[in-house]
């Protein structure tokens, strides 16, 4: 018995170990802490980015930011949640932004500037590098 | 005496917070073509003339300021979480001097999450790529198939516009319906003013525009894709006045099917319409039927394409009606993450129409012996 919960307070230890290093080395979407929602897809986030929904599962109007053209999150994150170049995504905009039929997401600079807002902002969306994250916000996907 | 001062105080600070929120709800973009042109035709009817292809696009000088060179900038100001505001600002070279105009001005409202109303000024979908046919970096082309598009001179509709979008399993389905009126300018058909009935009549100069307006336009767009295909197939019908032909509520008909096919690095674009008008449109814009495809393979950053297309004389035949067939060659390479360059070589063979022996194309004057060539070149960007 103590042998087992040894090993298991170990694995337990391990795991969370691997979880909070895996969040600081990769990219976490995130939404303001008072969003009633404890997790997402990825498919769900791959929708929302591209305006072709526009709600959470909750059904709350979502708003979404999004990182800065050509940094190295935004493209690390399209190529994950779409499997998208940013060229293929400005392509993908072209078509649809100046219709106002989709909505493309508002731009923020830097993680530091999309944590304050995603604090500030009720039923927000964004993603910001694992190294950044801190108690100001609430993780509701880890990007591998 | 109280409420007088606190109902005005209240009003600043409430006005204060509503001008607060739109400033930091506005979002701007905006696009930009640069383009060069030139047309060479081996034979020309009149050997003095200075003849242009497609409404001034080309002509047989190296061209830098033709109409193709655009400059749009956009803003949007949410007003609430459902509604915002949209004001284009647009500026167009060769005959349009680059005057600004605001092109484009409404208010679109997220009634749910599938349905959004669009009130004011709005791009009418009328064909595939009519929405977004001034920003060259959205379509692979230098400028849009002259053949189809070159039938339409419509780009706006004021009025309403309801758009239904939603998810069938893994397509997105989109239904739109519009109505509206608006006034436009075309430049009169080159058939038409060389006719004799111009010489008789109107007595237009080669180049004129003529304005003209729509009423009680009805049209519907629809379309459904998947990531890699869309189909598309939208129509509207309009009553048409022209007061200085002394034309009024004559009709005006127009119906498109299109296909983009986005699949891993194939590129395929193809649109056949139809223009079908009342008989007092028979000068101005008579009936006509149209139709391109394009086929482009991506090799990393550079697509090369092909385009074939054409147009005839529609359901009614006229001597105003234009026939040619074209074939072009070119290419896209992509610059940046949101700018492009590219380049076309287009030879368009011209052909006669039922009651006129006259083979004039897209081209202002006859082609003796049926063939132009037009290269175009362009720089587009998007911000």
């Amino acid at each position: 018995m103590k042998l087992s919960r040894k090993l298991f307070s170990v694995l337990f230890l391990s795991c969370l170990f691997t979880v909070v290093s895996s969040v600081k080395a990769e990219i976490v979407v995130i939404t303001n802490k008072a969003t009633k929602l404890h997790g997402i897809s990825l498919d769900e986030v791959g929708k929302l980015y591209l305006g072709q929904n526009k709600s959470f599962s909750t059904g709350q109007r979502v708003t979404v930011a999004d990182q800065v053209t050509g940094s190295e999150i935004r493209q690390k994150f399209y190529k994950k949640v779409l499997n998208m170049t940013e060229k293929e995504l400005s392509r993908y905009w072209a078509k649809r932004k100046f219709t106002r039929k989709f909505k493309s997401p508002k731009v923020i600079s830097g993680d530091l500037a999309i944590k304050q807002w995603v604090a500030l902002t009720q039923n927000s969306l964004s993603y910001i590098d694992g190294k950044s994250l801190d108690g100001s916000v609430k993780v509701l996907l880890i990007l591998p | 005496m109280k409420y007088r001062i606190v109902i005005p105080a209240c009003m600043l600070v409430c006005m204060h917070t509503s001008i607060a929120n739109a400033f930091e709800n506005f979002e701007f973009s905006g696009y930009m073509t640069v383009m060069g042109t030139y047309a060479k035709l081996e034979k020309k009817a009149n050997p003095a003339q200075n003849t242009k292809y497609d409404n001034s696009f080309a002509a047989d000088q190296l061209d830098f300021d033709t109409r193709g060179n655009t400059i749009g900038f956009q803003a949007s100001a949410g007003v609430t979480d459902k509604m915002d505001v949209t004001l284009v600002l647009q500026a167009l070279g060769g005959g349009n001097q680059y005057d600004i105009a605001a092109e484009w001005a409404y208010a679109s409202y997220s009634a749910t999450d599938d349905v959004t109303i669009r009130l004011g000024r709005f791009k009418g979908p009328f064909f595939m790529v009519s929405e977004y046919s001034t920003v060259g970096y959205a379509y692979p082309w230098v400028t849009l198939p002259h053949e189809v598009y070159s039938t339409n001179p419509m780009t706006a509709v004021t009025g309403i516009d309801v758009v239904y979008n939603t998810e069938l399993g893994n397509w997105d389905f989109l239904f739109e319906l519009y109505t509206g009126s608006g006034n436009h300018k075309a430049t009169a058909q080159p058939t038409f003013i060389n006719s004799a009935a111009n010489a008789a009549g109107p007595n237009l100069s080669k180049g004129a525009t003529v304005n003209f307006s729509t009423d009680e336009m009805v049209g519907f767009n629809t379309s459904i894709g998947t990531r890699g295909v869309t189909l598309r197939a939208g129509y509207f019908s309009t009553s048409v006045d022209i007061p200085s032909f002394g034309i009024s509520s004559a009709r005006g008909n127009f119906g498109g099917l299109g296909l983009i096919v986005d699949w891993q690095d194939i590129l395929l674009y193809s649109e056949y319409i139809v223009r079908d008008t009342s008989a007092e449109l028979v000068a101005a814009f008579p009936d006509q039927k149209a139709w391109y495809a394009t086929l482009g393979y991506r090799f990393g950053d550079f697509m090369p394409y092909f385009t074939i297309g054409g147009m005839d004389e529609g359901k009614d035949a006229s001597a105003y009606a234009v026939k040619q067939s074209s074939v072009t060659l070119g290419f896209r390479y992509e610059v940046g993450p949101t700018s492009a360059i590219k380049f076309e070589a287009q030879q368009a063979k011209t052909d006669s129409v039922s009651g006129s022996t006259d083979k004039y194309g897209l081209f202002d004057d006859p082609v003796r012996n049926d063939k132009g060539n037009i290269f175009s070149a362009s720089f587009d960007l998007i911000f």
